[in-house]
Parts: structure tokens; C-alpha cells; sequence
């Protein structure tokens, strides 16, 4: 039996607002699943509503052929890492990570035994009496992942289990995390608002905006072909420009204000429809000319970042960015000289959303 | 190892887990109880007073009347003084005005004490200083009263040392100001408290931003430290005074008769008099004056929350 | 106002409080703990009718030689200790009711003002209703009135203790205790009151001496038979001051001082 998890059509008010709106998406069992989107966007909610904390107003929850829409929390082979961890402060680290194995009735010994392995697990051996108040935010977070783990749920929600965390700390937890997750092969669903952290560790990525969903699609996807300029703007840097898709006989643009930027026809768009490009910084480079989308401008501003410099180019009006890596400073275009930047014209995403 | 937890599925537990996730149950259950004992053991106690307000003698078996509110009112008393006693409504209103002096003293000693709790305390004391407040709030009122006496006596501690400075002896007990000094010590908790939370609340750099720009110490309390710790003080003198309109053991104890107060008058006519109508009428007019002050007071924008829930020592 | 006034009071506002200010401190404090402090004095003074100046230990000797006080102070603690349970029970209950159960618009208020309006009436009201209701009933006075009327005194305080720490409670941990595999009875059990522990002792110990130290409302339903210690200590002050009383007085102090500040320490 296969335990994919599936959300279906699910939808959740809370009194006259809107949380969720008829959000599916289906997790393959063993799999690295990312709710993305800013606060707000419903992604806390559909993941309480898998632990079991919210019943959908419509909509279905179900693991393999089980229904689990309307069974309680304590019920659901379900496990939940908490952003604030939620360990209780009462018990030891050990009665902690053993009180899944405790409500389950295994007895002591079996259960000391469990706990000893799980701690070796999350690298923090030996820790079984110590007090929740004397561990680091780090590892509070490691035993909230322990004790989460313990019970071998079929699923494991991680509720912007970061969060708390320092930018170091945190990326190295996000491999860390990563690892586990691919060696215990326990499909994983997590929350977050942090792009950077979706692509990072996903196999795939939901993004989800004020209750809907704007698109799914594994990481590369996301990044390299947004199909919405919320999805375009929300996740990385981009160049956003308005315009109309126009049709000239085989061929298509994009028209934005005097510049006319080619794209591959896409049938779906009629003629003269207003659309968005997104163009990546990274994608565009200066002082060539082979291939590709070429425009000239002017350089406006260049803004040095160390690694990487953003060298603001003025086109016909309309503003863009390129990025690019800086081997040596002296490399850099001066701002005011003319240039002509260019691009591979599959890299112009057109968005209708 | 089984990923689900070892319940039994189905039955009595079951439907009781169920049925204990509903509002109505949960609002029932947690509240029913309390306001059903409430409502037996509290307000109908209170209720009871009321009733017997009306009645002539027996509740419910004698004539409906007025006659106990009338004698309360009665004004022909204000000018035919028996035996030295103050008529009712005199009795009431210097209960009142002893509220009120109480009341104002309690706030002028609250001032200092909590701007340095709140603004100066060194913080490894400060815990300790409030709690050395907050503690005599919980202890025996009975005692702390009549720990007064041997203070304020003829002979008393007071009295022996103006003695011995040469000065003559002051009248302190069995009289208003016995009555006061009591009130007071008593009471001045109930604005000590709320007075506090509202100092230790204020940020200190607004008093240094009022300094800075000239301001001297006086024009920085009234400017900055006054409007900002005033809800606090009003929600305790409140506070202070409707416990004061009703004050039964601190002039028993310690006014006399000239700090005799409306409270003594009530029980007497339930402890000596034995005349519980009339009683009846005197407590419900005391309700009435304090609910009266409350209700002024909230419709008047008194923070009412800011001094509740300190209670103590039984006042 | 000078410039140099003008500088030296902004230095002065500088160097922590004025010598006025840390004095008005002082004597506040004189003033709350002074009587309590003569209370002790004269416990140990052998004046019978004001200070003597004489080490006695007298008073504490007739004291533990009247069965009239011991038997009121043991009432006392037996009163209190029912009190303590019934009172804590009813807060435990009445703090969920109020912090967790959502209201209809309009009548949470009306619940939470019915609970505590006990906290707003006059107690001596409450007492003579008491007495009046218990005549009426014909069951007189005695032990049972006393603890009925201290529970309906006591248990508002208990409510906002517990009621604190409820709305304080992190959720999430009932969360991830039902999301382990406890049902909402464990839950309870395991986590909720483990983590409210510290209030719910504090709203017990305030219960108890709340009731330990209540005159008025004992005053008017106690009887011949029951008379707890506060109503004991009233007739030997309202007659003539028998220095026993201050022994007696020392004990209680020591008592309500030594729960009030657990307590108080429980409760931050």
C-alpha cells in the first residue's frame, strides 16, 4: 500500500474569511513537499488542517485510501515540528522525545532504548535529563525533529521549523534536514515563507497566495519558468516588465513600450493581450551580441555587492538589471556609457497571471 | 510498530471525547456549575436583602412598605439629635467624605513610593520591594488594624514620644482620625498596585526627553508622570473608596464616635436592634452607592480591569 | 529658570533618585510594616497595658495554654484547607469556561462580570445576606455556612489566578501532545495542568489564606460552636486587649505572611 498523501479540493473559512480556497495537491509517499508563500497565504492553515488542528470547510484529506479529513490530531500517523518547537518545559529532553512512544503504551525499556537512538540521530547522544531551558534554540530544534520522528509517522509537517534560527545555523539545518529526510525516506510536508529555503530543499514546491494556489512544479521550475508574476516576483530577483503579446506572422513579441522583446508563440494568448515578462538578472549579459534577444541602452547605475555587481540598464524607457559575478572590479561598465545587453530569448518568461 | 495510537476505537470514551469538543458542552460544563452556585449562595443571599427592604416584618408574610427607606431619608432627624447619634443619611454622607479624604491620602503616599518601584528600584530588588508590598495585602486586615491601637493610644507609641519630646498628647484613637489612619494603611495597596504597573510601564526616556528640553522635576510630574500614571490611579482610588464607603472593622476598632461610619449602623441592626427590615433597607442603599460610584466611574472612562483582581486581605 | 538650574537639574536626573524621593520610599515602607512590627514587640513585652521595656514570653505560654485559641486556630486551618480545595477546583473549571470557551457576542462579558462581582460588593453586605439566608433556611450557623461563604469570597481570586495562566498557555504544547498521540483526556493530564502547576498552586495557597484570615463573612454566620480564630480575636480586642492576643496575632502573621509570599512568588 502506498501512503501518498492527498489534499483535494480542500477549503477552509474561519467565520467570513477565507483561509484556504480549494487548494489539491498530492504528495508522493517518501517525498520533500514545500508550502511556499508570504504570511497570510493559507500555507499554515492546509498543513493544521493534515495535522488535524482544522477540519477543511470542503475538501478531502487522505493518506493512501484513508480518509483522515475528519480524524482527530491523536489518531493521524501525522507528526508536527512546531516553529515555536512546543516542547514541554516541564518534562526532561528523554520525556520529551519519549511521549509519542509513552501515549502508545511501549513500555520503558523499548522506549528508553528508542529515545537513546533517536537522540543519536539528531547528534545530541546522551542528553535524555537534561531540562528543555538548558538546550540552545538549535538544539530545542533537534529535539522537536526527534520527538516528531520517534513514532515513524507516515508524514512529517515542519511548521517553519527554522524560523527561530540564526541565517548560519539555519542553513546548515536545512542540509542537515534534507539528509534526514532523504535517509529516513519519510514523506515530508513544510511550511515556509523562505524562497531560498524551498529551493534548497525540495523535491517539489507548492506556492500559495492569498488561499489559492499560484503554481507547483519542482524548484527548477519555479525559478527558471514562473507562470504568474506573483510566482515570478516571490521567488529570486527578476525583471518584470507590462506589455502586449503581439502575433507577427510565425513569430511573437512582447511589446513594452519601445522595445519589442521576442518570444516563442504560445497559442493560448491571442493577440493583443496585456501580459508580464520576466526576464532573471542573471540571465542577461552585457557587451555581447551573439544570439539571443539584444537590446541597446544605456547604463544607469552599477551597484557593487562584492561577489556580484547589478549593473542597472536603461532600455527604450523601461529599467533593467543585470547580475552578474565579478572576477575584477575594474571589469565593470561605467555608469552613462552606452551598451547592448542580450539574452536567450527562452529565458523571457511570458506571465498571464 | 504501529504508527497509531493504541485507543480503543468506538464507544463510551469515544462519544464522550466527541461530545466534550462541543461549545455547548464545554460553556456548560466549565461555567454552569459556578454561576449555579453563585446564583444560590450569592446572589440570593444578596437578593434576600432586597426583599426584606420592602417588607414591613416578615419577608413575603407582612405589608409591602416603604417606611425603612422613609426613616433613612427622614430629614425631621437632622434636626431632633437623640442621644448624640448622627442620623442615618448624615451617618452615610460622612461615610463618604471619610472615603474621600481616605482616598486622596492613599494616592499622595502611592506617588513616590511607586515612581521609585517603578522608574529608580535597582533591579536585583525591585522583585523583593513589590512583593514586600503586595504581601501585607494578603495578611490578617483584623491584626493590622488593631496593631493600630497600641500606636495611637494615650499611652501609646505615638503619644509616649510627643510625651517625651515635651509636647502635649494628641486625641488619635476612638475618633476620626483613628478611623482614617486605619483606612488608610489598610487600603493604600489598592493604589499602590495599579499605580505601579502604570510607573513601571512608563518608558523612562520620555521623563530624560521632558529634562532635556527644560523641564523642571515638578513640571515633569505634572507634564509627563501625571497623565501617564492616571488610569492607574484612578482605577485604584475607585477602588479605595468603595471599599471605604463600606468599612465595618477599621472604625469599629478604631473611630469612636466620631469615626463611626454607615457600615456599623447596618450590622447593628442585625447584631443588637434586631431589626433586620431596616438593616435590610440600610445595605441595599450602601449597594446602591457603590454600584452607583462604579457605574459613574466607568461611564466617566475608569479603567475599572486595571484595579480588579487585586483583592487581598478580605476588604 | 537659569541656565545653571537648567544644567544642574539635568544632571540631577541623571544620578537615580532624589534624597526626598528615596525617603518618602522608606517611610512608606516604615509605614506598612510598622504596625506588623509592633504587633511583635508587644508579644514579646510583658506591659500588659503598653510597652514596658521587658522581655516575656508569657503571652506565648497562655497562649499555648488556652484551648479557646488553639481550637480556633485548628478551625481556622480546617476551614481554610476545604476552603483551598473547593475554591481551587471551582477556579480550575471556571478559568477554562472563561479563557476557552468562545463566547456568543455579548454574553462573555456578562459571565465574566457575574463571576466577579463578588470582588466589587461590599463584604459585609455579603455576610449579613449570608446570615439572613441561612437563618431563613433554618440551618443556623456553624461550620458549613463558614465554608460556603469563604468559597464564594475566595474563588473569584482563584478564577484570575488560574484564568492568567490559562490565556499565558502555549497551545501549540496541547497541540503537540494530541499530534503525539494524546487524546484530550491525557492531554489534560500530561500537559495542560503540568504547565499550569505554578498557577493553580498559587490561586490554592491564596484560597487558603484568604479564608484563614476572612473575619466579616465569619463574623455573621459563625455560631457558638465554630468560631474560627479571626472572630475569636475580635471579642478579645473589642473588650480589653489581652496581650494573649498579640502571641496568637504573631502566629497568624507568620502563617499568611510565609503563604502570601509563596504565593506571590508562584504567581509571576
Amino acid at each position: 500500500m502506498t501512503s501518498d498523501l492527498h489534499v483535494e479540493n480542500v477549503t477552509k473559512d474561519f467565520g467570513d474569511v477565507r483561509a484556504v480556497d480549494d487548494v489539491s495537491f498530492t504528495v508522493e509517499e517518501g517525498k520533500f513537499l514545500t508550502l511556499l508563500g508570504p504570511s497570510g497565504c493559507g500555507k499554515t492553515t492546509t498543513l493544521r488542517m493534515i495535522a488535524g488542528f482544522e477540519t477543511p470547510t470542503e475538501g478531502q484529506v487522505r493518506l493512501g485510501d484513508r480518509d483522515v479529513t475528519d480524524e482527530e490530531p491523536y489518531r493521524r500517523p501525522t507528526s508536527m515540528v512546531f516553529q515555536s518547537y512546543a516542547l514541554f518545559p516541564h518534562k526532561t529532553v528523554g520525556e520529551n522525545v519519549g511521549f509519542g512512544l509513552k501515549m502508545r503504551e511501549v513500555p520503558a525499556e523499548e522506549r528508553a532504548e528508542r529515545v537513546g537512538e533517536m537522540l543519536e540521530l539528531v547528534e545530541l547522544p546522551g542528553t535524555e535529563d537534561r531540562a528543555i531551558d538548558e538546550l540552545s534554540g538549535g538544539q530545542q530544534q533537534r529535539i522537536a525533529l526527534a520527538r516528531a520522528l520517534i513514532t515513524e509517522p507516515e508524514v512529517l509537517l515542519l511548521d517553519e521549523p527554522l524560523g527561530a534560527l540564526d541565517l548560519k545555523l539555519r542553513k546548515n539545518m536545512q542540509v542537515e534536514l534534507k539528509n534526514l529526510q532523504e535517509e529516513l525516506g519519510i514523506t515530508f510536508v513544510y511550511v515556509t515563507h523562505d524562497q531560498e529555503e524551498a529551493l534548497t530543499m525540495s523535491d517539489e514546491i507548492v506556492v500559495l497566495n492569498d488561499g489559492e494556489i499560484e503554481q507547483r512544479g519542482t524548484p527548477t521550475e519555479i525559478y527558471e519558468n514562473p507562470r504568474t508574476r506573483f510566482v515570478a516576483d516571490f521567488i529570486g530577483d527578476t525583471n518584470l516588465l507590462d506589455g502586449t503579446y503581439v502575433r507577427n506572422g510565425d513569430g511573437a513579441a512582447v511589446r513594452c513600450g519601445a522595445v519589442e522583446l521576442p518570444v516563442s508563440p504560445i497559442d493560448s494568448i491571442a493577440d493583443g493581450t496585456d501580459v508580464s515578462v520576466s526576464i532573471r538578472p542573471e540571465k542577461i549579459r552585457i557587451g555581447e551580441t551573439a544570439g539571443g534577444v539584444s537590446v541597446d541602452g544605456e547604463v544607469v547605475d552599477v551597484i557593487y555587492q562584492g561577489n556580484i555587481a547589478k549593473v542597472h540598464v536603461d532600455v527604450g524607457g523601461a529599467r533593467l538589471v543585470s547580475e552578474r559575478q565579478v572576477v575584477d572590479s575594474i571589469d565593470l561598465p561605467a555608469a552613462g556609457s552606452a551598451c547592448t545587453i542580450n539574452w536567450d530569448r527562452e529565458h523571457t518568461d511570458v506571465l498571464t497571471g | 510498530m504501529s504508527g497509531e495510537p493504541s485507543h480503543g476505537r468506538g464507544g463510551v470514551r469515544d462519544r464522550l471525547l466527541e461530545w466534550s469538543d462541543s461549545e455547548v458542552f464545554k460553556g456548560s460544563v466549565s461555567l454552569g456549575p459556578v454561576l449555579a452556585l453563585l446564583t444560590v449562595f450569592y446572589a440570593i443571599p444578596v437578593a434576600l436583602l432586597l426583599v426584606y427592604s420592602v417588607f414591613a416584618g416578615d419577608a413575603f408574610e407582612s405589608p409591602l412598605t416603604l417606611e425603612h427607606f422613609a426613616r433613612f431619608a427622614d430629614l425631621s432627624a437632622v434636626l431632633s439629635l437623640s442621644w448624640g447619634d448622627l442620623p442615618y443619611i448624615r451617618l452615610l454622607a460622612r461615610s463618604l467624605g471619610i472615603a474621600v479624604v481616605v482616598t486622596v491620602i492613599s494616592l499622595a503616599i502611592s506617588y513616590p513610593i511607586t515612581y521609585y518601584l517603578g522608574q529608580h528600584a535597582p533591579d536585583r530588588w525591585k522583585v523583593l520591594l513589590v512583593m514586600l508590598v503586595i504581601i501585607p495585602f494578603w495578611t490578617s486586615y483584623l491584626i493590622r488594624t488593631y496593631a493600630w491601637i497600641p500606636i495611637l493610644s494615650s499611652n501609646g507609641f505615638i503619644n509616649s514620644a510627643l510625651g517625651f519630646l515635651g509636647l502635649p498628647a494628641l486625641p488619635l484613637l476612638n475618633n476620626y482620625v483613628g478611623t482614617i489612619v486605619g483606612l488608610v494603611y489598610v487600603f493604600v495597596p489598592f493604589t499602590i498596585l495599579p499605580m505601579y504597573a502604570s510607573m513601571d510601564g512608563l518608558d523612562s526616556h520620555l521623563i530624560e526627553a521632558a529634562r532635556d528640553l527644560g523641564a523642571s522635576r515638578w513640571r515633569v510630574f505634572r507634564e509627563v508622570i501625571f497623565p501617564l500614571t492616571l488610569p492607574g490611579a484612578l482605577a485604584g482610588g475607585l477602588f479605595v473608596f468603595i471599599k471605604c464607603a463600606a468599612a465595618y472593622v477599621t472604625p469599629a476598632l478604631l473611630g469612636g464616635t466620631s469615626g463611626r461610619m454607615f457600615a456599623q449602623v447596618i450590622e447593628t441592626q442585625f447584631g443588637s436592634a434586631f431589626n433586620w427590615n431596616f438593616g435590610a433597607a440600610l445595605s441595599v442603599i450602601l449597594v446602591v452607592v457603590v454600584l452607583g460610584s462604579l457605574y459613574v466611574a466607568v461611564r466617566l472612562g475608569v479603567d475599572v480591569k486595571r484595579g480588579r483582581g487585586l483583592g487581598g486581605g478580605g476588604l | 529658570m537659569s541656565v545653571a538650574d537648567g544644567i544642574r537639574d539635568r544632571l540631577g536626573s541623571e544620578d537615580g533618585p532624589s534624597p526626598g524621593l528615596t525617603a518618602a520610599t522608606a517611610l512608606t515602607y516604615l509605614f506598612l510594616y510598622g504596625p506588623i512590627l509592633v504587633v511583635v514587640l508587644m508579644s514579646f513585652d510583658a506591659g500588659r497595658y503598653g510597652l514596658r521595656g521587658e522581655l516575656t514570653f508569657e503571652w506565648y505560654a497562655n497562649m499555648a495554654g488556652r484551648s479557646d485559641l488553639i481550637d480556633a486556630l485548628l478551625l481556622s486551618v480546617q476551614i481554610g484547607l476545604v476552603v483551598m480545595v473547593v475554591s481551587t477546583v471551582l477556579a480550575v473549571v471556571a478559568a477554562f469556561g472563561l479563557a476557552r470557551f468562545e463566547w456568543p457576542r455579548r454574553k462573555g462579558p456578562i459571565a465574566t462580570y457575574l463571576v466577579f462581582v463578588p470582588l466589587t460588593l461590599p463584604i459585609i453586605i455579603y455576610g449579613i445576606g449570608l446570615f439572613v439566608f441561612f437563618t431563613e433556611l433554618g440551618v443556623g450557623r456553624g461550620f458549613v455556612p463558614i465554608v460556603i461563604g469563604h468559597v464564594m469570597y475566595t474563588f473569584p481570586f482563584a478564577t484570575l489566578v488560574v484564568a492568567a495562566g490559562v490565556i499565558d498557555l502555549d497551545r501549540t504544547l496541547e497541540e503537540a501532545a494530541m499530534d503525539l498521540g494524546a487524546d484530550p483526556v491525557t492531554t489534560f493530564r500530561e500537559v495542560t495542568l503540568p504547565a499550569l502547576a505554578p498557577n493553580v498552586l498559587a490561586a490554592a495557597l491564596f484560597s487558603f489564606t484568604l479564608s484563614f484570615d476572612e473575619f466579616l463573612i465569619s463574623f455573621f454566620v459563625s455560631g457558638a460552636g465554630a468560631i474560627p480564630l479571626p472572630v475569636r480575636i475580635w471579642g478579645m480586642v473589642r473588650a480589653d486587649i489581652e496581650p494573649e492576643v498579640y502571641a496568637i496575632s504573631v502566629v497568624v502573621l507568620i502563617i499568611s505572611i510565609t503563604i502570601a509570599g509563596l504565593a506571590t512568588r508562584l504567581r509571576r
